[in-house]
């Protein structure tokens, strides 16, 4: 089909300005948070209903056009790369909480709606929802329930999956299907538990709902530094070993920690090797026992320094040395490449060894802030772009981590998903047979395979052994 | 299809050991027989690659196959379309691993979940669920039920717990998905389809588990109220606390007679109770226990009863057992399970009460009240069995009505013809029949017993 034709079809059915075309704004949306490859679509749309999802959907379905959602493209494995000639369905315009019910706990939202947003929209009912990834303050609801999203909290209280009870979606037919309640599950097979997960390749999510948490009645935030990461990866096997599952137990490196410093003035002694950020929370009864065990934990363990936030102020500034930490690593470093691997919580020590190991064989850089009670590494490799040959160095060694990860017991990604990213890596966690199987599944609702092609599933006949990106990168930090 | 009279198992005997052919497990008086059809046969086997070639055997056949747990669950469901051949797990019930410093384990299907906690226990770990049926539940029945109790309030349940699955698909396939790590995105999450897709779709032969460690201590809080509305409103006001109970379940009064006779308790007068479960350490216990007991429960009947340390697990036991408890009386009864928003739930159970009695029946109601979970149960002589069907019919369009559903859990094959055990599927019966249909294309699993006559 002419691409002209196309976006004036797009135009009738949504009106001129919710379609872009042009080339130069078309540019925002040829990546998201992976940003090694690179297309773009002929179209982007934006709907402000689940009704102009369907009938724009039907539209590409009727032409054999390629589409797939976006949300604030924060995704790091491609997920949201537009399909070359097809049509990209940005999902900001659809962002209102639709409903608030205290009494259960639930609220139910359009998927454009970023997380923090929610939070804050239930924050006066003593409510928050719980799933936190970092990027919370930008990424959607849509694009976390695409890809089960965890975050920091996750250790405690699950992840984006446990969070959501049901969902309407639009299918690549442009027929619409709910599933499940604010009751919890119907009759039948769980299919909210599904597509949840399903990385925005079974259809166009359309409305959520959600379940709400109690925020805790106090918290308690240590920050326990260690003079290297050995010891307080020990020190996370030991606390999870002792049985205690903190709500929150995050891992920053020396070197991250000092790019933080740089600009948060935290003040942790110079020869610290990496901070453990660890949160307990619920009722206060109980909480400085607790804390005292973990206290105890971390210096047996070797720790210089046990610091307990005093104030609400204090526990804010500690997260957003975490959350930050992204962005305060852009300014110290050339370029970075973000892994996403897990591991089995015990081997944490000697998987961060042999990633070091990696890392310096290739003659690179490492940083590390990562989820640690969940064993979910975000390795980071450090890379110049201007210099020949290290991007591809910096995408051999990421290869070579999973592979650890893999090799371990562990998988191929904890939360970032596969996308295109990994997608040729796939035949490492699984056989043909299950990779048959869960193609056998997404056929069911995306048949003809318009829906988000060529993400999640290795390419036919494509050897396992290539790397995976084929395009010339581009990589910012 | 097979006629079942000339169905020969003789080519089956080929390719299995004869021990397969036997169970260790007693059977009923009627052998395996579901709702009143008679099984074609039954076979036990020891490996993953013995179910494959028992299922590969059937799917070439069009027989059909009713995979089997402890058989605890087996009055779930429509009744059987065509009779089938058990094929019990009983026999693959190893822990296959359990890695004590992840917290977690990998499991077979037909291990009993009894016998898993009673492994579990010299870590101080356990997997925290405590679903129906005490000494028959398996972890592969545990997962095709999605069943649940009462601490999935405070833990989750299956859906939540479960890290990956092996399954074995009719063509003898044996498919992976999810992971042993805790946190993991890779490939769909096909889990979710499989916990509570009662054996419709394949065998379940592993899984892998999140676990738990052992509370550190443990309480039950017993707490009377006169009228089910009261005990609605301490519960609402404790779910809107701070306060972190793993339990909130709500007994009216002749599921509360029931248990206190079991539990040799002496609940006062005529009342119905909360039963508020507690871990923690004694500091948050006792916090919760005074503040509930203080602030939360006024309003109700000021009695209450605290039940520490192995108490607790009996009283959870019998919970558990409820179902066992009501077949004990030798009588004809009907279990059904409504789910529904809490803020429905008092008003539902009121009503469902009302009118149960006004019909002359007994209405015995325990709830998992807190996830807004009721279970409704009562006796009934054969000749009222249609007035009993019809009453639970209207609790049924009562719960859809407040968007919830109910399914009856257990009655007799007479009492089906008058109610049906799944209630409306609604606009996503397509997408499951085609999923069936990818996964078991000769319709041989457990056909015709599931949602929408899958
Ligand atoms: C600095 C930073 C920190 C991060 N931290 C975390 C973290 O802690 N935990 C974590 O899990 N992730 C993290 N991420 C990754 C990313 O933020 C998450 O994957 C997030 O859920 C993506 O949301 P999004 O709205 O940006 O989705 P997008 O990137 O726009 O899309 C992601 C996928 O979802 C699909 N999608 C989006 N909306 C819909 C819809 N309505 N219907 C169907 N499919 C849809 C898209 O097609 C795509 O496949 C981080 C990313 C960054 C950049």
């Amino acid at each position: 089909m002419e691409s002209a034709s196309l976006i004036q079809s797009l135009e009738k059915l949504l009106g001129v300005e919710a379609v872009t075309s042009a080339a130069d704004e078309l540019l925002v949306y040829e990546c998201d948070g992976h940003t090694i490859e690179r297309a773009l679509p002929t179209a982007v749309v934006f709907p402000t209903t689940a009704e102009q999802i369907a009938e724009v959907v039907r539209l590409c379905h009727r032409l054999r056009v390629p589409f797939l959602a976006r949300g604030a493209g924060t995704g790091l494995s491609g997920g949201a790369l537009p399909v070359e000639g097809g049509v990209l369905i940005e999902m900001a315009r659809m962002n209102r909480v639709l409903e608030i019910d205290e009494v259960n706990q639930v609220a139910v939202v359009e998927p454009g709606l970023v997380n923090l947003r929610l939070s804050q929209a239930v924050q006066g009912m003593g409510l928050y929802y719980a799933p936190d990834p970092s990027s919370q303050a930008a990424c959607t609801l849509g694009g976390n329930a695409a890809e089960n999203s965890g975050g920091p909290h996750t250790l405690k209280y699950g992840v984006t999956t446990n969070h959501v009870l049901g969902l309407e979606m639009v299918l690549p037919n442009g027929e619409t299907i709910t599933c499940g309640s604010r009751a919890g599950r119907g009759p039948g097979y769980d299919l909210t538990g599904l597509l949840v997960g399903s990385e925005g390749t079974f259809g166009i999510i359309t409305k959520i709902i959600v379940r709400l948490t109690r925020l805790p009645e106090a918290y308690k935030t240590l920050a326990a530094v260690f003079p290297s990461i050995d010891a307080a990866s020990s020190t996370v096997t030991e606390i999870i070993g002792a049985g205690i599952i903190p709500a929150a137990l995050e891992m920053i490196d020396h070197f991250v920690l000092r790019a933080v410093e740089a600009y948060l003035h935290l003040g942790f002694p110079a020869a610290a090797g990496a901070v453990l950020l660890i949160e307990l929370d619920g009722i206060r009864d109980g909480l400085d026992e607790l804390a005292e065990r973990i206290e105890a934990i971390c210096r047996q363990n070797g720790s210089l320094e046990v610091r307990v936030a005093k104030d609400d102020a204090e526990r804010a500034l500690l997260w957003k040395a975490r959350k930050e930490a992204f962005g305060a690593l852009g300014r110290v470093t050339r370029s970075f490449y973000t892994h996403d691997g897990v591991i089995p919580r015990t081997k944490l020590p000697e998987a961060l060894r042999r990633i070091y190991a990696i890392v310096e064989k290739h003659g690179l850089g490492i940083a590390n802030v990562f989820h640690a009670g969940d064993g979910n590494l975000h390795p980071l490799v450090l890379f110049d772009d201007r210099k020949p040959g290290d991007q591809e160095r910096a995408l051999k060694a990421g290869e070579e981590i999973l592979r650890v990860c893999v090799d371990l017991g562990g998988s191929l990604s904890g939360e970032h998903g596969i996308g295109l990213e990994k997608r040729e890596w796939m035949p490492w966690f699984f056989t043909d047979q299950d990779l048959e199987l869960m193609q056998r599944v997404r056929s069911v609702f995306n048949p003809e395979g318009l829906c988000n092609p060529g993400k999640v599933f290795p390419t036919p006949g494509r050897c396992v052994e290539t790397r995976p990106f084929a395009k010339a990168p581009n990589v910012s930090a | 299809m097979t006629d079942p009279t000339t169905l020969d198992l003789s080519t089956l005997r080929c390719e299995l050991p004869a021990e397969a052919f036997s169970s260790v497990a007693p059977t009923g008086a009627d052998g395996y027989a579901v709702d009143g059809v008679a099984a074609l046969g039954a076979v036990f086997p020891a490996t993953v690659e013995e179910v494959a070639a028992v299922l590969r055997w059937a799917n070439a056949r069009g027989v059909a196959v009713w995979p089997r747990g402890g058989g605890s669950k087996l009055a779930t469901g429509n009744v059987p379309a065509r009779p089938g051949l058990v094929l019990g797990l009983e026999r693959l019930d190893r822990l296959v691993d359990h890695v004590p410093g992840d917290l977690t384990a990998t499991m077979q299907a037909g291990l009993r979940l009894k016998r898993l906690q009673e492994m579990l226990r010299p870590s101080r770990q356990w997997l925290p669920i405590d679903p129906p049926f005490v000494e028959e539940a398996t972890i592969g029945g545990i997962m095709a039920a999605a069943s649940v109790g009462s601490r999935r309030y405070g833990h989750g349940g299956m859906r939540d717990l479960v890290l990956g699955t092996t399954i074995v698909l009719p063509d003898g396939t044996v498919a992976r998905a999810g992971g042993r790590v805790v946190k993991n995105v890779t490939g769909y999450d096909l889990m979710k389809l499989y916990i509570g897709s009662f054996g419709t779709l394949g065998v379940l032969v592993e899984c892998t588990c999140k676990l738990q460690p052992l509370p550190l201590k443990e309480s039950v809080l017993l707490l009377m109220a006169r009228e089910l509305d009261g005990a609605c409103e301490a519960l609402r006001r404790i779910r809107g606390s701070c306060l972190v109970p793993t339990a909130l379940d709500l007994l009216n009064q002749p599921a509360l007679s029931l248990l206190a006779e079991r539990a040799n308790l002496e609940p006062a007068g005529e009342t119905c109770a909360l039963l508020i479960g507690l871990e923690g350490t004694q500091s948050e216990l006792q916090r919760s226990l005074d503040e509930i007991t203080r602030r939360h429960a006024g309003g109700l009947s000021s009695e209450w009863i605290v039940l520490d340390g192995l108490d607790t697990t009996m009283i959870w036991n019998i919970i558990q057992d409820f179902p066992k408890v009501l077949a004990s009386f030798d009588r004809p009864f009907f279990l059904a399970a409504a789910s529904l928003p809490v803020s429905g739930l008092a008003g539902f159970l009121q009503a469902v009460q009302d009118d149960l009695r006004a019909g002359g029946f007994t209405p015995y109601i325990y709830a998992q009240a807190g996830n807004g979970e009721a279970r409704l149960a009562a006796f009934y002589e054969a000749e009222r069995l249609e007035e009993a069907a019809a009453s639970v019919r209207r609790a049924r369009q009562r719960a859809v009505a407040q968007g919830g559903c109910l399914i009856l859990e257990r009655a007799e094959p007479a009492f089906k013809q008058h109610c049906e055990t799944w209630g409306e599927v609604g606009g996503a019966l397509p997408i499951m029949r085609a999923l069936k249909q990818q996964y078991d294309p000769n319709g041989v699993m457990n056909p015709g017993r599931f949602a929408g006559g899958i």
